[in-house]
């Protein structure tokens, strides 16, 4: 994700917010992020959150297994045998399964798995099986320092994904001293990306979050959608050592973008200071059925260069790419 | 609202965002048996889906999980995902069942 001045959003510090209550009611549409940070006047600087797609007209999309089409009756009646099947899937749960197995059973494995991809997954929700993929456990390491703690989810209603922020707490750096607590400060956010309705989860990277000094402690971080924007309420402790005072701030995302697709803030300067792993600029998600919000005016824009978080150079994106021709006498690519 | 107690997850209900009533039981308290997941949960997210409610929260590597191979297994943290359940008034979290996991899309 790409971090760029833009002067567009606001930010507001809330001192007596306990980021520790995470608890909180799942709005209709969320999506999740591609944080965008600026400086004050005094310095400081804010991530925001862009990119974002909004279209009301869930009817137009396909929103995963939400929208999951009625199981025809033929269909059930085709899986018949489905309570058997189920069993033996279920069994597959607990025995890993072996191509070595031959005989009467493992064509009728075979058989089940045929099944199971035939029959779409509102059958199951019919029997004792609840819908959705059994997750695994532990359901997400950290690749990197292995002490991911702290998860917030926000779906990306760009990418139509649920993306996942936590504390990339450096577990890996920890000590046998109990007093040294340097590799729990100095962290930075985490991103987690599932494919599958929350089941399973990849790595994609850290959010950059420029806010004073890059070895500023983030921690535990929230992100809702609230009247067609992201806010991200983020821990900060400005020195790098457990003496530090913590500061709840409060970052809200530019203001949504119009139906045409994705666009970018005003920026003056096309600062690109990092990203993920990957670029999060968006596709045309909401496309010719996206619903026009209002406030959605960022016309001069500035493409962004998505660069990886190892430093590696990343070719634009397709809509990216489109955008810098169409625009390519207003704005500049940053070369990060 | 879910806070983190530090000795599982507490459960706090409201009517009106002002007075709050505590629930008894805290939430992934109590020690399981699945391996990585056999401690306190920590600061969690709830997502709502329908009618149903995941609860995602992170344990330490400690204790029953401690891994010998790995250095200061103990400070190490995993995410982990569980399915609330509402017994009897009670908001319930088991974790040793598998979480068949389904937030949809918004």
């Amino acid at each position: 994700m790409n971090i760029q001045s833009t002067p567009h959003f606001k930010a507001r510090r809330y001192t007596r917010l306990s980021p520790a209550v995470s608890a909180r009611c799942q709005c209709s549409h969320l999506s999740a992020p591609s944080p965008r940070a600026r400086r004050s006047s005094s310095g400081e600087a804010f991530i925001a959150l862009n990119h974002i797609n909004f279209s009301t007209n869930l009817s137009s999309g396909n929103f995963g297994r939400s929208q999951a089409p009625v199981l025809p009756v033929s269909c059930s009646s085709r899986c018949g045998t489905v309570s058997s099947l189920r069993d033996r899937m279920n069994l597959l749960h607990v025995l890993p399964f072996t191509p070595r197995t031959k005989g009467p059973a493992f064509i009728a494995v075979l058989f089940a798995l045929v099944a199971l991809l035939l029959c779409p997954t509102r059958l199951w929700a019919q029997g004792a099986t609840p819908k959705g993929t059994v997750a695994p456990k532990p359901l997400f390491r950290d690749p990197i320092h292995d002490g991911a703690a702290d998860p917030t989810l926000i779906w990306n209603r760009a990418r139509h994904e649920w993306w996942m922020f936590y504390t990339n707490r450096r577990a890996d750096l920890a000590t046998d001293d109990p007093k040294d607590v340097a590799w729990m400060h100095g962290t930075r956010i985490g991103v987690a990306v599932s494919k599958d309705q929350g089941a399973t989860w990849k790595y994609r990277g850290v959010a950059n979050i420029i806010y004073g000094k890059s070895d500023f402690t983030l921690w535990a971080p929230d992100i809702v959608y609230w009247h067609d924007q992201y806010h991200m309420f983020l821990v900060i402790v400005p020195e790098r050592s457990k003496t530090g005072t913590p500061r709840v701030r409060l970052s809200t995302s530019p203001a949504p973008i119009s139906k045409s697709g994705p666009t970018f803030p005003r920026s003056k300067s096309a600062q690109t200071v990092s990203s993920t792993r990957r670029s999060t600029n968006s596709r045309t998600a909401a496309g010719a059925s996206g619903t026009r919000m209002s406030g959605t005016t960022a016309t001069s824009t500035t493409p962004i260069a998505p660069i990886s978080c190892n430093g590696r150079r990343r070719a634009l994106p397709s809509p990216i790419a489109a955008a810098k021709r169409r625009r390519s006498s207003v704005g500049r690519v940053s070369t990060g | 609202m879910i806070t983190d107690a530090w000795q599982g997850l507490g459960v706090y209900r409201s009517s009106d965002l002002v007075h709050w009533t505590v629930q008894p039981e805290n939430l992934l308290l109590v020690p399981r048996s699945k391996p990585s997941d056999r401690t306190e949960g920590h600061h969690c997210d709830v997502i709502v889906s329908g009618d149903r409610a995941f609860i995602y929260y992170f344990t330490h590597q400690k204790g029953a999980d401690l891994d010998p191979k790995l250095p200061h297994s103990a400070d190490r943290t995993v995410l982990q995902v569980a399915e609330l359940q509402n017994v009897n008034g009670t908001l319930t979290a088991d974790r040793d069942k598998p979480a068949y996991v389904d937030l949809g899309g918004k």
